[in-house]
């Protein structure tokens, strides 16, 4: 009974507006709908400007990664998703290691995605907060090219912020 | 090609600076200005921070075991990093401004962090400070007057040992988001006058223990979107004025008035204010509102029902309302619009309001009854409307029984709704508060609807 109706209203409306995502990292492709992703200001502005092929090659971004920037574009492109329902999402797309963070927010830098740069970098901060340096250092790839008299300047210079660090 | 390319660390030692500052933005301050020792590309990443977040409470911990020298000496320290943070830090726009002080009082100092935060540009300042009472009354804490004066501040948001003492002129042009908790108000005016300098005002929350003077709270903001009010009682304050209740007719008077009628949001606890005017609400979409004798103690007014009409008149257009309330005596208006009503009282259900409601809510679909543990009042019965309320037979599709205890009433009630609502889906019962001897009775029950759901939560 639902159903029939339903049909009938795809046959005459016109097609949905598709657009085709794919990562130049291992060439997976993603078909997403147009709204979904033009929440990335990076692709919307490809779009206005003609400049968009029936595929999108998205460079330095994987498959795996590209999957959750689309599933966040999915739930903030749902008009009756509530503020808690996204909140809930957004918690559970960024409950990753600190690696897949980092990929993350690099591809929300990219696509120019404001709300999943804001909620990916909150949480990458939340997880290095405890850490020691050194294990912030090897998270980020640092070297530490401070001679021993340089760090104990730069530890005497803020003396407060190391409180309670060894 | 690289499969493993975005775990590649080499390529994560590139991140630009502006992401990793972006991250940095997010961690309280202290820990940003940590990551300066990680290298010497780290040193002066934090300076471009734009958020900063200071909390003294990280020493305030330890310092139970500390002799007063070296208290002195933390908050010393304290002090010299928050300003040479900000003499350091070269945003040209600070978005956040956050300071949480539990110990360190020097106000001259501290006032003197605000400024310098509200001066560049400021988009939103946070000041949490519990300090006690004893330093609070020797040296209650004033804002700088800038703060009342800034042309970028969005959000202000305002908890603790502080005086709400506001300047003649006030104007916050771009002031969205304004939250007082728990501050003193110095001159019954002080509130008032703020808001009046707020002219796009659209969120406002107000938390406030009543201990002192008398007071008349109009709340009118046309921009307003969302209101959020809790004013009770303090219970000391209580115990003086009992003693001398016989000059209850003094002259003491509470009351409040809002209008705003942008407003979509209300949550209301009010059980000060005596007489309550909620007027030109009509944009209203979801009301929380919490009256009546047993929320609130005492019940200075001798016409809580004439209160909670005028009350109850003013949230009419809400689609989503929750009530809590016992008062008996009032009048409903019809809520043409309402579609989701929650009921609660403090005394099992509020039979009578649950009448009436049924019969004044044409389009309601979902139910929620929210018992109470402890049911004093057991004798009561449900007296069903003499006409069954077109709501049930055309439009509650469900229906929640929360904390149900099996009194007789509330059978009586579920026998009812079961039989009445032809459209009902779905019936879900909660019994954590009794046993499950009733569910034989209840599944036996004649239901109106013939797709309706029963679930017994156990």
């Amino acid at each position: 009974m639902a159903s029939a109706p339903e049909n009938e209203k795809n046959a005459s409306a016109p097609e949905k507006k598709t657009l085709t995502l794919k990562s130049m990292i291992n060439n997976e492709e993603f078909v997403v709908d147009e709204h979904v992703a033009l929440q990335s200001v990076t692709i919307k502005n490809m779009v206005d400007s003609d400049c968009a092929g029936d595929v999108i090659p998205v460079p330095t971004i994987s498959g795996e990664i590209l999957a959750l920037v689309i599933e966040y574009c999915k739930n903030h492109a749902n008009p009756s998703a509530s503020e808690d329902d996204l909140k809930k999402a957004d918690a559970g797309i960024v409950a990753k290691d600190i690696y897949t963070l980092i990929d993350l927010v690099l591809a929300a830098n990219f696509l120019d995605i404001k709300g999943l740069l804001e909620v990916t970098s909150q949480k990458i901060a939340d997880s290095i907060k405890d850490l020691p340096h050194q294990d912030v250092r090897e998270i980020f790839g640092v070297e530490n090219d401070y001679t021993p008299e340089e760090e104990a300047a730069v530890r005497a210079e803020h003396d407060w912020a190391f409180e309670g660090f060894p | 090609m690289d499969l493993d390319f975005g775990r590649n660390t080499d390529w994560i030692s590139k991140l630009p600076d502006s992401i990793l500052c972006y991250i940095l933005s997010f961690l309280p301050t202290k820990y940003a200005v940590g990551t300066s020792i990680l290298s010497t590309r780290w040193q002066y990443l934090w300076t471009a921070v734009t958020s900063l977040d200071f909390d003294d409470s990280v020493i305030f911990e330890e310092r139970s075991t500390r002799s007063d020298d070296i208290e002195d000496e933390v908050d010393l320290s304290f002090m010299n990093f928050v300003t040479r943070v900000l003499l350091l830090n070269d945003a040209r726009c600070l978005k956040k401004f956050t300071l949480s002080l539990g110990s360190f009082c020097n106000f001259d100092v501290v006032n003197s962090w605000i400024s310098a935060a509200i001066r560049r540009n400021l988009q939103k300042l946070v000041l949490h400070f519990s300090l006690g009472e004893e330093h609070f009354i020797e040296n209650p804490v004033q804002l700088p007057r800038m703060v009342f004066n800034s042309k970028t501040l969005v959000e202000l948001k305002l908890d603790g040992d502080i005086i709400l003492k506001v300047p003649a002129s006030v104007w916050l042009p771009s002031l969205k988001i304004l939250n007082l908790v728990d501050l003193k108000y110095e001159g019954e005016d002080a509130l008032q006058k703020l808001l009046s300098g707020c002219p796009v005002l659209e969120e406002l929350f107000i938390y406030r223990w009543i201990a002192d003077i008398q007071q008349e709270l109009s709340i009118y903001v046309p921009t307003l979107k969302s209101l959020m009010l809790t004013r009770l009682v303090d219970e000391y304050y209580d115990q003086i004025n009992d003693s001398d209740s016989v000059d209850e007719s003094n002259g003491q008077h509470y009351k409040l008035v809002v209008n705003a009628p942008k407003l979509e949001h209300l949550h209301l606890n009010d059980n000060v204010a005596e007489d309550i005017s909620l007027e030109n609400l009509s944009s209203l979409l979801k009301a929380y509102v919490v009256v009546g004798s047993s929320f609130s103690i005492p019940v200075r007014s001798t016409d809580s029902g004439g209160r909670t009409s005028k009350l109850l008149s003013g949230i009419a257009n809400a689609k989503f309302l929750d009530l809590f309330t016992d008062v008996k005596d009032y009048l409903l208006p019809t809520f043409h619009n309402l579609t989701h009503l929650r009921l609660g009282s403090c005394d099992g259900y509020n039979l009578d309001m649950l009448k009436d409601f049924l019969v004044h809510s044409p389009n309601l679909e979902v139910l929620v009854l929210e018992g109470n543990r402890v049911v004093l009042g057991s004798t009561k019965h449900w007296t069903p409307p003499p006409q069954v309320p077109c709501c049930l037979s055309l439009h509650l599709k469900e229906i929640e029984i929360l904390k149900f205890n099996g009194k007789e009433y509330e059978l009586e009630v579920i026998e009812y709704l079961l039989k009445n609502a032809e459209a009902l889906k779905k019936m879900t019962i909660d019994w954590k508060y009794s046993d499950s001897c009733f569910s034989g009775e209840i599944t036996g029950f004649p239901r109106g609807s013939k797709t309706c759901q029963l679930s017994l939560l156990l």
